[in-house]
This record gives structure tokens, C-alpha cells and sequence, in this order.
């Protein structure tokens, strides 16, 4: 066809229209299933970080913001009548090795860490992706289940002095002497900082969602 | 022209990643494991099988001048549909891939495609095409997500075959990937003698 005014407007007018109207079908048609995926995942990660609590009814979320920070974190509460039975946290971190991570951490009504699941990352395949079963093994202090209080990865604790500076931030990353060492995942020490990180945020909402 | 023929060079005498060179960031970027290196080329190959065959459809309606734009859109859509399914019921395949879905919109192996092929042809055989260059895409990054995983990982689409102390990491990164496929493309090239000069 020849390329005029007309026919060029026309034609890209009738182009995106119709492909616009496409789109909103298929939206329409699919906004349901993905709210009712998000839904389905977000239960299945709070009953997989609040482990063996019984009969108990969530609330929340209710939106937590730390301290210094931009954005908040989701706090839900795991209630049996009035009592609190444990809390799970949907906590974040930007300093991954590729960027955003969100985990769901559990924790029980002492505050000890019950369980917890990474909901998203985009971590190195066979390095920093370890990251999801890593902290649970029982293996030397990898495990972060059953710890209650701030977390470091155990090379950046002061008597280790192997801390160096961030490199997103460019900040020290020696941990204060009275955290709980973690092995962080071999090769991937970035990441493991990133997810002790997110932990201790989800602490630190605990904290202040208290008061 | 023959289909079968058509499906048969997408595959083999102009595989887009072993001939054409083509697609080069998700071939590289998402084949650190076989399994995500086989979804990014199915979904590679839907939007390629849709966007070509709308494109030569509408090729009689489209100005020259204003072909890329009118491409970009179609393709663009597409792609968005493609994400807005994937999220609905394959939410972990969604996770998987994450950025590597909107960007198909950039490919450059479909929009090579429109212009080289549904453009020029009739909508059943840019159909055709989509699905010989989509196979040959899917099966040139389920390769070369084999390798790295193998090399890498110890394992296959997750089944360990040595254990993983042996595995050597670099072939997961980013240099391993572009070692492999450039081994691959040398074997490609010799065992092929389509391409003999």
C-alpha cells in the first residue's frame, strides 16, 4: 500500500485498536485466574512458613514499615481466639546479586524463626538459587531455623575480618559482634548477605509491629 | 512452496541460533538450566507462530513506511498475552523466566522474521515458519541449556548425573555461556552441510 498520510494514521489507528481491544479480552479473561494464582501461593507459603500450629485464623496483612526504609513489609498474624500463635512475614531485599528478592518468613510466638520460603528472586542458578533450601539444612550453621535475633553471615562477623566493602552500597559489611553467624551459600556471599538481610527487616517489623 | 520444507529450514538450514545468529540475549541470558532454557524458546515460538501469521495477513493494509511500528504493536501484544496467560496458570514458569518474557518483544528473531518472511508470504506458510523457527530456537536453547547444566550443574532438567562438587561453575555464568555456544554453533556448523561455502 501507498505510504500518504492517510493510510499511514489509518492504518496504525485501526492497528492498535484492534489490538487494544484484544488485550483487554484477554485481560478480562484472565484477571480472575491470576488474582485467584496469587491467592493460591500466597496461602501455600503462609502454611508452609507457619508449620504444625493447628486450627488458627490469618490476619493481616497489615503493612509494616521499618526504619529506614522506602517501602513496607506485609506482617500476618497467625491468631488462635485472642492468642498469637506465630507471625509470618513477607519481607524484601534490592540487594540481591540480580536484584529484588521477597521471602515469607515464619516466626513463632517467642520469636523464634519457624520456617521460611523465597517467593521470588532472580539469583544465580546453582549459586545464589540455593538460597531456598540452603538455610534450612542442618548442615554447620547454615540453618537459620530456630534463631531469634539479628542474623550476619558468619565471615562477616569482626572476629572473621574477612568483611569487605558492599558492592552496591559501598558500605562495610562487618556485622555487629553480637549478631548469630550464618555459613552464607559457598560462592554466593552476596546473596546470602541480601537474605539475612531480608530476615532481619522481617524481625524488625515484628518488633515495631508490636508496639 | 512446501510446508514441510519451510519447517524444515526454520529448523535445520536457518536455525536462528546456530545459522542466523539471532536472539542472542535470551539464548544466552536464560540458558543457565535446560528446563528454563526450553520455556523460553516455547514461548518464544508461540509468539513467533502468532505475530507471523497476523503480520501476513495485515501485510496488503500496512504502508511501508509505517511496517515496523504496525509489526512492533502486533508483536507487542502478543507478547502481553503471552505474559497475562503465563501468570494465570503457569505462575512458576512466570517466576522462572521473569524479565525474559516482556523482553520477546525485542527479539530481534521476530521481528526478523516479519520482515524477512511474513511479509513476503502467505499466512499458512508464515505460519509454518514461525513453527520451524520457533522449534529450531527451542531446540538450539534446550541444547545449550543441557550443556551448561550438565557442565555446570551435574544434572539434566534437574536428574543429577555426578555430584555437584564436580560441576564446574563457570559454565552456570555468563563467560560459560557464551563458551558453549560458540562450541555449539562449530559443531553445528561442521556436522551441517548445508553451510559448506
Amino acid at each position: 500500500m501507498k505510504s500518504t498520510m492517510t493510510t499511514m494514521v489509518l492504518s496504525l489507528t485501526i492497528i492498535a485498536s484492534a489490538m487494544g481491544a484484544a488485550l483487554g479480552l484477554v485481560h478480562d479473561a484472565t484477571a480472575a485466574p491470576i488474582a485467584q494464582a496469587q491467592e493460591k501461593a500466597k496461602q501455600e507459603a503462609l502454611a508452609s512458613v507457619l508449620p504444625g500450629l493447628g486450627d488458627v485464623t490469618m490476619t493481616g496483612p497489615e503493612e509494616v514499615t521499618v526504619k529506614g526504609d522506602s517501602r513496607p513489609v506485609m506482617v500476618y498474624r497467625a491468631m488462635d481466639g485472642n492468642k498469637l500463635k506465630g507471625t509470618a512475614v513477607e519481607s524484601w531485599t534490592m540487594d540481591g546479586y540480580s536484584g529484588e528478592i521477597r521471602i515469607m518468613v515464619g516466626f513463632n510466638a517467642k520469636g523464634k524463626i519457624i520456617g521460611y520460603e523465597v517467593l521470588q528472586s532472580a539469583e544465580t542458578p546453582g549459586l545464589g538459587a540455593k538460597a531456598g533450601e540452603w538455610f534450612r539444612s542442618e548442615i554447620g550453621n547454615r540453618s537459620i531455623i530456630g534463631t531469634k535475633g539479628e542474623l550476619a553471615v558468619s565471615k562477616d562477623m569482626p572476629a572473621d575480618a574477612e568483611a569487605q566493602e558492599d558492592a552496591n552500597t559501598g558500605a562495610s559489611t562487618q556485622a555487629s559482634a553480637s549478631a548469630i553467624p550464618i555459613d552464607g551459600i559457598t560462592a554466593a556471599t552476596i546473596t546470602s548477605r541480601a537474605f539475612l538481610q531480608a530476615v532481619n527487616r522481617a524481625r524488625k517489623a515484628i518488633k515495631k509491629a508490636k508496639n | 512452496m512446501n510446508l514441510l520444507k519451510i519447517i524444515y529450514d526454520g529448523i535445520v538450514k536457518q536455525n536462528p541460533v546456530f545459522v542466523l545468529v539471532l536472539g542472542m540475549c535470551p539464548t544466552l541470558g536464560t540458558t543457565s538450566s535446560a528446563i528454563t532454557g526450553m520455556s523460553m524458546g516455547i514461548a518464544t515460538m508461540f509468539v513467533l507462530m502468532c505475530s507471523n501469521t497476523s503480520i501476513s495477513a495485515i501485510k496488503s493494509l500496512v504502508p511501508s513506511q509505517v511496517r515496523i511500528p504496525a509489526y512492533i504493536i502486533v508483536i507487542a501484544s502478543f507478547v502481553t498475552v503471552l505474559q497475562m496467560v503465563m501468570q494465570a496458570w503457569l505462575p512458576s514458569l512466570n517466576d522462572l523466566l521473569g524479565i525474559f518474557i516482556p523482553l520477546i518483544v525485542v527479539n530481534c528473531i521476530i521481528l526478523g522474521r516479519a520482515e524477512m518472511f511474513a511479509s513476503k508470504h502467505n499466512p499458512i506458510e508464515s505460519l509454518c515458519d514461525g513453527i520451524g523457527i520457533g522449534l529450531g530456537f527451542t531446540i538450539a536453547l534446550t541444547l545449550l541449556g543441557s550443556v551448561r547444566e550438565i557442565l555446570g550443574a551435574g544434572t539434566i532438567f534437574g536428574a543429577r548425573i555426578y555430584p555437584e562438587e564436580y560441576g564446574s561453575l563457570i559454565f552456570i555464568l555468563a563467560p560459560g555461556a557464551f563458551i558453549a555456544l560458540g562450541f555449539l554453533i562449530a559443531i553445528y556448523n561442521r556436522i551441517t552441510p548445508t553451510n559448506k561455502p
